[in-house]
C-alpha cells in the first residue's frame, strides 16, 4: 500500500455542502472550534430532525485529509452534546469568586453589565487597562484582537499568561524578519493536486526537530502527512530527547539535552560549511550575512557541540551530512525551540541551515506559505486602528515588539501590572476562550491571585473550567463547531465552517457584534456573523477572488483554491514592489537579520546555556538533579480540553510522566506510581510510565491537566493545582528578544507520591500500566 | 464463507486509536468492550535497532461493517484511519495485496 486507492463513492460522497442520508442530514463541514486542534479537518457531521450533532465522519472529499480523522474529532459529538455545556450566561457577585454562588442571566443582561464595566474602567483608568486574554489559535485568534483593539478600544490583547508569547510566536517573528515569511514542511498541502502535482517532489530527508508531529498536529500541520511521505520514501533524523514511534522508525534519533538544540544547529552548520556541503548558488545569489554566519559556526566545533547537547560526534557529523547532501531535504520543526529562554537562537540556527541546504521554497523543502489570511482579513473590518499601541506591555522593553513583530501584548509585563500597579494599573480582563490556570499560564497560582486584584473578570467558554470556576464574575457560555459559522484562511484551500443549528450559546463573531452595539456602535455595523463574512469577502486584501465570489458560494463550493508556486523569490512573488528576492531589507534571506542587529539583538544564530541548568547551576542542579520537558502531546487531549470526555479519560485516566527505568530505580519509583514532580518553585503529580530510552536526567511531564469530574468551587478548582506540571515553570524570564520562555528545561527532583490517589467515576477497570501507551 | 479481509500495512500503524473510538461509535460498544483493539510491541531493542509497532486486531464484534459496505461505505476502521494503513480486500486478492506491500503486512478474516 505504497498510496492507498482513494476511491470515492460519489453517490454517498457528494460535492455539495450538504444533503440528507435517510433521517440525517449530512453536511460537510470544517472542524476548527474546541475542543480541538489546529487543524481544521474536513468533516461530515450527522444531525437529526431536530439539528443535534448525533454522528462525525471525516470527510473523504476533504483534500489532504481525505477522510481520515483522528481520536478527539471522532468524539465531537460527545463534546457537544455533553451534560455539563453551559448554555446561558450566568454572573457571579466578585466578592463571590471561587465559590457557588452563580446566577443564570439573559444575554441582554450579560452585555449590559459587561459594556457598564468597560465604560467605567475606561473613564477610570483609561481604556488600556482592560486586557483580553486569548487561547491558541483556531476560530477564536483574530475575535481577541477585534473585542479588545476595536470594541473595548484597548492595545491589550495577550495569551493566558503564556510567559514570553512561546508558541510558534518566537518562530514567526524570526522567520518574518529572516525570510520575510513563514516556511514550512511541504507535504504537497498547498497544492490542488496534492502528491500528485507533477511539480511536487517527496523530500529525501526528513529532519524532525523538537516536536512530534503525528500527535502534535500543531499550526495547520497534519502530522500524518509525514507517514504518508515515508510511504513514498522519506527517510527520517529525529532529534528528540525522548523515544518516539516516528524516533523508532528514523534512520537516525539524536537525543539530545533539553534546552541544547541552537548547539546542536550550529554544529551541524559547523560540519557543512567545514565540509563545503553547502549550497553555493543559493548562499551566492540569495543570502546575506553567510560570512559571518561561517566565522560564528567556527565557535561550535563538533567536539564542544558533542559536550553541550550530549550527542556523540559521530552522529552529528554523520546526521548533517545526510541532510545536507540529500536533496530536497526538509525540516519539520516545533513548538519546544519555543519554550527556551532563548529559543531564538536555536530558530535562527535551523533558518540558517535550510537556507545555506537550498531547501528555501523548493518542492520539498521548506516552503513559502500564506496563513491566518482570510482572518486578517476579518481583523481588518473590525479593528481599524489601534489607541496606545505605544503603550501596549513590553513594546517599551522589547524593540522587536515595538517594531510590530507581534501585536500581542506581554503577559509578563501584565503580571506585574496587575501585582504592583505599574506601569499602569489593569481593572479588567476579558478571558476569550483561555483556560490558562490550567494550561498556559507559566506560575498559575500567581497568574490567579494577578487576576483575582482586578474588578472585574469576564470569561467565555464552553464548560466551567478551573480558570472559570476560580476568577470570572461573568461567564458567557460559547457556541461549538456545529453551532457557528466561521471562515478558515491557513495554506490551502480556504474554507468556511458552517452552522447546521442554533443553541442559547453564542459564537465570538456573535458577541463582538452584540457588545460593539452596546459599546461602540459604529465599529460593528452588522447584525449577524453571516452579513459579517459577506462584507468581508467583499473586502479581501489578502488573496484575489473573482467576481461573482461571496461568502454564501464559498459555502456552496466547499474550497477555494489559490494559485501557488515553487521559489517565489524568483518570480517576483514575494515583495510589495514586486521586485524579485525575499520580504526583507536586504531582499535576501538573511543568515544575519538586520532587523535583529537594529534592535540590539544578536543576528547571528547563538546558543546560550538554559538557566538553570547542570551547566549554569550546578549547585540548583545538585538539589534538583533532573530537567522537566512539559508540553508532550498525546492522542487523547488538545491541551486542556477533553479531560471531561469520558472516552478519552477510558483511554488516558490520569497525567503521565516518562522517565527511563534507570531513573525510577534511582528514586524507588514504579511504573504507574504517582510520583511528586518538585522544584524551588512548586509541585505536580502525575503516574511515571517508562519509556525505554530518553536523554540522560531527563523526564518529560504532560500538561494541561485538570479533573471536571473534582469539585470547581474550592481553592484547588478541579484539583488543578494537584495536577498543573506549569506550576514548576516562572513567569517573567523571557528571552531577551521578548520572546522565548524556560517551559522545557525546568530542573526537578522526584519522589514517589504515597498519599495521592484520586478517583474517576467509572466502572471500567483502569490499570494505569496495561493502559499505558507513550 | 467470508468473501473480504482486513488487510493491515502495520509498519505504518502509529497506534493513534482512530479505529478503536470510531468502532466504537458506529457498533455502539461499551467502553470496556472491543470491536478492534490496537496492540504494542516495543519500543525495545532487537539486535540493536529499535522496534516500535502496532497492530490493531478485529475481535468477534467485527463483522468488517457489513451494513457500511453494503451502503458503498468503507468500514469505520479504514474509512478514519490516520496512517491510511487498513484496507477491506477482496479473499482472493489479500495475497498479492500483501505481496504488494512488501514487509510487516497482515491480513484478517474477522
Amino acid at each position: 500500500m505504497a498510496k492507498c486507492p482513494r476511491k470515492i463513492n460519489d453517490e454517498l460522497y457528494r460535492d455539495e455542502w450538504q444533503w440528507q442520508e435517510g433521517d440525517l442530514t449530512v453536511t460537510r463541514n470544517t472542524q476548527w472550534s474546541g475542543p480541538g486542534c489546529h487543524n481544521g479537518c474536513g468533516v461530515l457531521h450527522y444531525t437529526d430532525k431536530d439539528g443535534k450533532l448525533v454522528k462525525i465522519e471525516g470527510d473523504p472529499k476533504s483534500p489532504m485529509f481525505n477522510g481520515r480523522l483522528c481520536m478527539r474529532c471522532l468524539a465531537v459529538p460527545e463534546a457537544e452534546n455533553h451534560p455539563n455545556r453551559i448554555y446561558h450566561p450566568m454572573r457571579r457577585d466578585p466578592k463571590d469568586r471561587g465559590k457557588d454562588k452563580w446566577e443564570e442571566i439573559g444575554w441582554d443582561e450579560a452585555y449590559d453589565a459587561i459594556a457598564s464595566e468597560v465604560k467605567r474602567v475606561s473613564a477610570e483608568y483609561g481604556a488600556k487597562a482592560i486586557f483580553t486574554m486569548v487561547g491558541t489559535g483556531r476560530n477564536a485568534g483574530w475575535q481577541a484582537h477585534a473585542l479588545c483593539n476595536s470594541i473595548f478600544d484597548s492595545p491589550n490583547v495577550g495569551f493566558g499568561f503564556l510567559s514570553g508569547e512561546s508558541c510558534y510566536v518566537p518562530r514567526i517573528a524570526a522567520m518574518a524578519m529572516m525570510g520575510g515569511a513563514i516556511q514550512v514542511m511541504d507535504c504537497a498541502q498547498v497544492l490542488e493536486q496534492g502528491y500528485d502535482d507533477p511539480e511536487y517532489v517527496v523530500p529525501e530527508i526528513c529532519l524532525i526537530w523538537a516536536n512530534n508531529p503525528i500527535v502534535s498536529n500543531a499550526d495547520g500541520f497534519l502530522g500524518h502527512w509525514v507517514v504518508d511521505l515515508m510511504k513514498m520514501g522519506m527517510k527520517l533524523i529525529v532529534v528528540d530527547p525522548r523515544m518516539s514511534w516516528l524516533g523508532a522508525q528514523a534512520e537516525m534519533q539524536l537525543m539530545l539535552r533539553p534546552g541544547t538544540d541552537a548547539a546542536l544547529a550550529l554544529g551541524f552548520m559547523n560540519v557543512i560549511i567545514n565540509e563545503d556541503l553547502y549550497d553555493h548558488e543559493f548562499v551566492e545569489k540569495w543570502t546575506y550575512g553567510f560570512d559571518e554566519l561561517k566565522e560564528r559556526v567556527r565557535d561550535y566545533p563538533v567536539d564542544k557541540v558533542a559536550e553541550i547537547t550530549g550527542v556523540p560526534v559521530e552522529k552529528i557529523v554523520a546526521a548533517a551530512r545526510r541532510y545536507a547532501t540529500a536533496k530536497p531535504a526538509t525540516v519539520q520543526w516545533g513548538l519546544k525551540l519555543d519554550q527556551q529562554t532563548d529559543g531564538m537562537g536555536a530558530t535562527q540556527a535551523l533558518q540558517c541551515l535550510w537556507a545555506i541546504t537550498g531547501n528555501v521554497d523548493v518542492p520539498g523543502g521548506n516552503i513559502i506559505v500564506n496563513t491566518g489570511y482570510i482572518q486578517n482579513d476579518a481583523r481588518r473590518l473590525v479593528v481599524k486602528h489601534v489607541t496606545d499601541v505605544d503603550e501596549r506591555f513590553g513594546n517599551d522593553l522589547f524593540p522587536l515588539r515595538k517594531m510590530g513583530v507581534t501585536e500581542m501584548s506581554s503577559t509578563d509585563i501584565l503580571i506585574e501590572a496587575l501585582e504592583t500597579g505599574k506601569p499602569y494599573p489593569v481593572k479588567m480582563l476579558y478571558l476569550q476562550s483561555t483556560n490558562c490556570l490550567a494550561n498556559m499560564a507559566a506560575d498559575p497560582q500567581r497568574c490567579m491571585k494577578g487576576m483575582l486584584t482586578c474588578d472585574t473578570i469576564v470569561v467565555s467558554d464552553y464548560y466551567m473550567t478551573p480558570t472559570a470556576a476560580a476568577t470570572a464574575d461573568i461567564f458567557l457560555p460559547l457556541a461549538m463547531s456545529t453551532e457557528r459559522v466561521g471562515c478558515r484562511g491557513w495554506y490551502n484551500p480556504l474554507r468556511t465552517i458552517n452552522k447546521i443549528h442554533e443553541t442559547e450559546a453564542r459564537s465570538d463573531e456573535q458577541i463582538i457584534i452584540d457588545l460593539g452595539k452596546r459599546v461602540n456602535p459604529e465599529a460593528t455595523p452588522w447584525n449577524t456573523p453571516e452579513e459579517f463574512w459577506e462584507d468581508v469577502m467583499t473586502h479581501l486584501e489578502t488573496i484575489k477572488v473573482p467576481e461573482d465570489f461571496s461568502y454564501k458560494k464559498l459555502q456552496e463550493d466547499m474550497y477555494f483554491w489559490q494559485p501557488t508556486a515553487y521559489r517565489k523569490y524568483e518570480k517576483g512573488l514575494l515583495r510589495s514592489d514586486g521586485e524579485e528576492g525575499f520580504n526583507t531589507p536586504t531582499g535576501l534571506f538573511e543568515l544575519k537579520s538586520t532587523m535583529l542587529e537594529a534592535a540590539g539583538l544578536d543576528p547571528l544564530p547563538y546558543y546560550k546555556e538554559p538557566d538553570p541548568s547542570p551547566v549554569s547551576n550546578p549547585e540548583y542542579a545538585a538539589e534538583y538533579p533532573l530537567i522537566c520537558t512539559t508540553g508532550r502531546r498525546s492522542w487523547e487531549f488538545f491541551h486542556s480540553e477533553h479531560r471531561n470526555l469520558r472516552s478519552m479519560r477510558e483511554f488516558h485516566r490520569w497525567p503521565r510522566v516518562e522517565m527511563t527505568q534507570e531513573v525510577a530505580d534511582r528514586y524507588g519509583i514504579k511504573e504507574g506510581d504517582w510520583v511528586l514532580i518538585e522544584n524551588a518553585q512548586g509541585s505536580a503529580r502525575e503516574v511515571c510510565v517508562i519509556n525505554p530510552k530518553m536523554a540522560p536526567d531527563t523526564i518529560c511531564a504532560e500538561h494541561g491537566w485538570w479533573f471536571p469530574e473534582q469539585e470547581a468551587h474550592s481553592s484547588n478548582p478541579f484539583g488543578v493545582f494537584d495536577v498543573n506540571i506549569n506550576q514548576l515553570v516562572p513567569m517573567c524570564k523571557e528571552g531577551p528578544s521578548g520572546f522565548g520562555a524556560p517551559y522545557t528545561t525546568q530542573m526537578c527532583r522526584i519522589s514517589k507520591c504515597e498519599d495521592f490517589d484520586p478517583e474517576y467515576p467509572s466502572d471500567v477497570p483502569y490499570d494505569n500500566v496495561a493502559h499505558f501507551s507513550l | 464463507m467470508k468473501t473480504h479481509g482486513l488487510l493491515i500495512d502495520f509498519k505504518y500503524c502509529t497506534g493513534c486509536h482512530a479505529c478503536e473510538i470510531a468502532c466504537k461509535n458506529e457498533h455502539d460498544i461499551a467502553m470496556d468492550e472491543w470491536g478492534i483493539k490496537v496492540f504494542e510491541f516495543g519500543p525495545q531493542k532487537l539486535k540493536g535497532k529499535w522496534a516500535w509497532d502496532y497492530l490493531p486486531m478485529p475481535t468477534d464484534l467485527c463483522d468488517l461493517c457489513t451494513e457500511r459496505r453494503e451502503a458503498g461505505k468503507k468500514p469505520a476502521c479504514v474509512h478514519h484511519c490516520l496512517a491510511d494503513c487498513m484496507a477491506v480486500v477482496p479473499v482472493e486478492e489479500i495475497s498479492a495485496r500483501m505481496q504488494e506491500a512488501g514487509d510487516k503486512v497482515v491480513s484478517y478474516i474477522p
